[in-house]
């Protein structure tokens, strides 16, 4: 059985000590090859997810509309790569609309990487609005699919409300989904027991 | 973003659709009306106490 990047989830796991019972009673797990969608209206839990990841020294693509410098200030990711999805050319930009090469991009830092790694996908609503939702829909199948013969983990934040409901389905479908509340709940008590664990 | 400007940007929530105001909403700062303006207003009332 494939081990877990640090999420846990209760099922097939046998009750052993106090403290996995504990990891056991979380709602989820990030299974390693596989494509997340976390539904929230701004993308705070994926990156809380992807610092968790960071934290655990996985290798960490970070592709955002938000501006590099600023998520490096305001996150701390100062070792990180971070692509910045843009029209405007500057350092380590990438154009909206060139998804082709954005999946190459993708592919090839899980290949530099022997398959693993962690890639949050900050903009998926940007890209829609500059591909239009079939293409980036297709973009996004053909991200996943790279991605379940490796060992890697996308994180793809979403806010539901700037889809249609049947092109959430059909983005939903083949994607493993994480609730906002109950995902900030499962992380809020993770991050309480490790402040008493190291208290 | 690049910059160190600010654009002030009002809208009328009601002028737009769900799904619009969401895709607006998206990779912008969200000031919201009630709690904006009482914060402007505790502001006042301090600043006119200070000077008074």
């Amino acid at each position: 059985m494939e081990k877990p990047m640090g999420w846990v989830q209760p099922q097939e796991s046998e009750m052993g000590t106090e403290a996995e019972a504990l990891r056991s009673a979380m709602p989820m797990e990030l299974e390693k090859g596989a494509c997340y969608l976390v539904k929230e209206k701004k993308p705070e839990l994926s990156f809380r997810l992807f610092e968790m990841l960071l934290g655990q020294k996985t290798p960490a693509l970070c592709i955002t509309r938000q501006y590099p410098d600023r998520v490096r200030r305001e996150r701390g990711l100062a070792e990180t790569r971070i692509i910045w999805l843009s029209h405007t050319p500057g350092e380590d930009f990438h154009n909206p609309t060139a998804i082709g090469t954005l999946a190459k991009v993708i592919q090839k830092f899980i290949e530099d990487n022997n398959g693993e790694g962690v890639v949050l996908l900050d903009g998926l609503e940007y890209l829609i609005i500059n591909n239009g939702f079939l293409q980036t829909l297709m973009f996004v199948e053909h991200v996943n699919e790279f991605v379940m013969q490796r060992r890697a983990v996308i994180l793809l934040p979403v806010s539901p409300d700037t889809l249609e409901e049947k092109e959430l389905a059909l983005v939903e479908r083949n994607m493993k989904v994480l609730e906002s509340p109950a995902l900030k709940t499962d992380l809020e008590s993770r991050e309480v027991s490790r402040l008493l664990d190291n208290y | 973003m690049q910059r160190r400007a600010v654009i002030l940007l009002p809208v009328s929530p009601d002028t737009l659709e769900e799904k619009e105001l969401a895709l607006v909403e998206r990779n912008m700062k969200v000031l919201e009306s009630p709690a904006l303006k009482t914060d402007l207003e505790s502001r006042e009332v301090s600043r006119l106490l200070d000077n008074y």
